[in-house]
């Protein structure tokens, strides 16, 4: 084990808290040495700081409840920092968006009140009365209300919600209750199965962990839209419709079937699915011992391919595994895969000419036999362990698109109908899919085509966008 | 120095110390790590900061002044409890906090950096941060959950970490 590998085993021990007497020793030792291993120890622990104020989240009394031991300028003083200091961890736990906000993100809710909260990992402050941007947030126990534009909506943790715009939200699970005054009619609360417009009303949604929600008017009127079969409702109050992924189905009789919407429910009907949905997984291998970093940097965030008949040790294939359990697969109608091709600076475009990537699906008796983590060229199952070629007894070919020599950046988009296939015969709820270049650069230095992965800071991940039909279409 | 009196200075003094609570806690944290070890001693170094405000002078270098107070009480706080080891020994400790206060505008720009980073994450590696950061579950009670074992629960912080760094330096690289 070299000096680097030993350290940033160590640190990794230390921040987890998991580390040995010796083992901190060690470290310390090493930390002594190097003023570079201290800067990346500072990175590493300032990232642990970050998460670590996360968990900080408390119910704030105003400055104003918090009452002096004694009515002394200086008690009082002490106090009053006390209570601000008290602020401090709620006010500090937004710090972290202050890039966000600075690009002048929109505020479109306000966090009006939090009792007894503790907020998960959220894209958004849960700093008390603040503005919120656009974002998600995730409350794992508590009480908080936001405020839209004469619209409150109430989560009761655990609730994962989006704030979507100032007249939308999207709850993902958990339970939220919806007021509308006057003026706030048309709000809309989304569901994976269901979209709530409310017409002036309160009602409250409970969404289950695999996307099945009820949804109860408490008083007033609500229009339910179920997502795949088109079905609209008018429920009126004291009534209740559940949603699942087939249907709506009323629990009580005050309702009304509205008019079905000319336009198809399957039009503008998508699933998006990311590597870095679920148990969604990425890398790249290549064929030869050598690294990228040993002679040349690496792009960061960017999975790598090539093909190059005069150097096979540089042959490279992305792997992507999506999972797919959520999809309902009967339902697929279409499916494109989408990549974002991202500059890497590595070899000549010019020796390459226009370049044919191939799409190939793995088979389903390999799917768990690798991994982003410990999987190499020589182990994984959609490669020939001794040549730089695919291994054609376990993978079928799904697609294939061109790469133009002199574009290799921006989107591209894999869009065929052998893909949908392979989504439809899934039986376990995850697919593989292998890219390999077919189309070899010229001798020496030659492009290396890359696309962003789901760590890139600007890039979108490889995704799936599959179109999906009502079971009444088919 | 000019001791601080007036109503205008004392909220002046509560402003600084608000706007250095972060830095205070990361400073903090990098010699300690612990969690409820940071929140005691950040706690203790504000209590400090608000007695030896009289001390402090408006308009020069508070956040030094911060760091070196709260070094102080990482100190007293590891001699109180000396039976429990510390992190890091004195030398190391104090190399810790020089770096910091030569590299503080590089940790200023990766913590702006940090907040995209960190929404990037999947669903899966947020649910674990919840867990840990979140609900303060310790890594066993994680492991229980997830149906993992404790050395996956540890293997998997350290790459979101290590996913999180990357990403920080990703985007520095692209601001440059």
């Amino acid at each position: 084990m070299s000096e680097r590998e030993l350290y940033e085993r160590l640190r990794d021990a230390c921040l987890n808290g998991n580390a040995s007497e010796t083992e901190r020793k060690k470290f310390s030792a090493l930390l002594a040495k190097s003023d570079d291993f201290v800067d990346d120890y500072l990175e590493h622990a300032q990232i642990d700081a970050t998460l670590a104020w996360y968990g900080q989240s408390e119910d704030i009394p105003p400055l104003n409840q918090v009452s002096p031991v004694t009515p002394s300028r200086t008690a009082t003083d002490k106090w009053l920092l006390i209570g601000v200091a008290a602020t401090l961890f709620a006010v500090v736990s937004g710090w972290i968006y202050s890039s966000v906000q600075a690009n002048a993100a929109k505020s479109v809710a306000y966090l009006e009140s939090a009792a007894h909260c503790q907020w998960g990992v959220c894209t958004i402050p849960t700093s008390l009365q603040t503005d919120l941007p656009a974002g998600r947030l995730r409350l794992i126990s508590g009480v908080a209300k936001l405020r839209f534009p004469n619209v409150t909506v109430t989560l009761e943790g655990p609730v994962d919600l989006e704030i979507l715009n100032t007249k939308a939200c999207r709850v993902y699970s958990g339970r939220v209750i919806g007021q509308v005054d006057p003026g706030g009619e048309g709000f809309v609360v989304e569901t994976p199965n269901a979209a709530v417009v409310d017409r002036g009303t309160k009602f409250g949604v409970a969404v289950k962990g695999n996307g099945d929600a009820q949804l109860d008017v408490i008083d007033g009127v609500v229009d339910i839209r179920h997502h795949a079969t088109g079905q609209k409702i008018r429920a009126k109050g004291a009534s209740s419709v559940k949603a699942d992924g087939q249907q709506l189905q009323v629990i009580d009789q005050n309702y009304l079937q509205l008019q079905a919407t000319e336009e198809r429910p399957d039009k503008g009907r998508f699933e998006y699915i990311s590597s870095s949905d679920g148990e969604g997984e990425e890398l790249f291998l290549t064929y030869g011992d050598r690294l990228e970093g040993n002679e040349f940097p690496r792009p960061l965030h960017t999975l790598l391919v090539k093909h190059s008949e005069s150097q096979p040790h540089w042959e490279r294939v992305i792997v992507l595994r999506f999972d797919l359990s959520t999809l309902s697969k009967d339902q697929i109608k279409s499916a494109h895969l989408r990549l974002d091709g991202v500059a890497t600076e590595m070899g000549y475009a010019s020796l390459v000419p226009d370049a044919s990537l191939e799409f190939y699906v793995l088979d389903e008796q390999f799917e768990r036999a690798w991994d982003s983590e410990s999987s190499k060229w020589a182990s994984f199952p959609g490669t020939v362990s001794n040549a730089p070629i695919i291994n054609q007894d376990h993978v079928n070919l799904i697609g294939e698109i061109v790469i133009p020599q002199s574009q290799p950046e921006g989107r591209f988009i894999m869009n065929d109908q052998r893909l949908a296939d392979a989504l439809r015969s899934d039986r376990d709820g995850l697919i593989t899919i292998v890219l390999k270049r077919a189309t070899s650069g010229a001798g020496g230095p030659s492009y290396v085509h890359g696309f962003a992965d789901r760590t890139h800071p600007t890039a979108t991940p490889p995704t799936l966008r599959i179109e999906m039909e009502s079971p009444s279409n088919e | 120095m000019s001791p601080l009196q007036a109503d205008d200075e004392s909220l002046e003094f509560v402003g600084l110390l608000t706007e250095h609570q972060r830095h205070l806690y990361s400073f903090i944290h990098s010699l300690l790590v612990n969690k409820h070890d940071v929140d005691e001693v950040l706690q203790e170094t504000n209590l400090v900061l608000w007695r030896e405000s009289s001390n402090f002078e408006l308009g020069t270098n508070f956040r030094a002044w911060a760091c070196t107070v709260a070094l102080n009480q990482v100190r007293a706080f590891i001699k109180r409890r000396n039976r429990h080891p510390a992190l890091f020994d004195e030398a190391t400790m104090v190399a810790i906090a020089r770096r910091q206060g030569e590299t503080v505008d590089q940790l200023d720009r990766r913590a702006d950096a940090l907040a995209n980073c960190i929404s990037k994450l999947s669903p899966r590696k947020r649910l674990f941060l919840d867990q840990r950061y979140g609900l303060g579950l310790s890594v066993d009670e994680i492991a229980e959950k997830v149906g993992l074992g404790a050395a996956g629960v540890y293997k998997m912080l350290s790459r979101i970490r290590t996913t999180l760094h990357s990403c920080v330096d990703q985007t520095l690289l692209l601001k440059d």
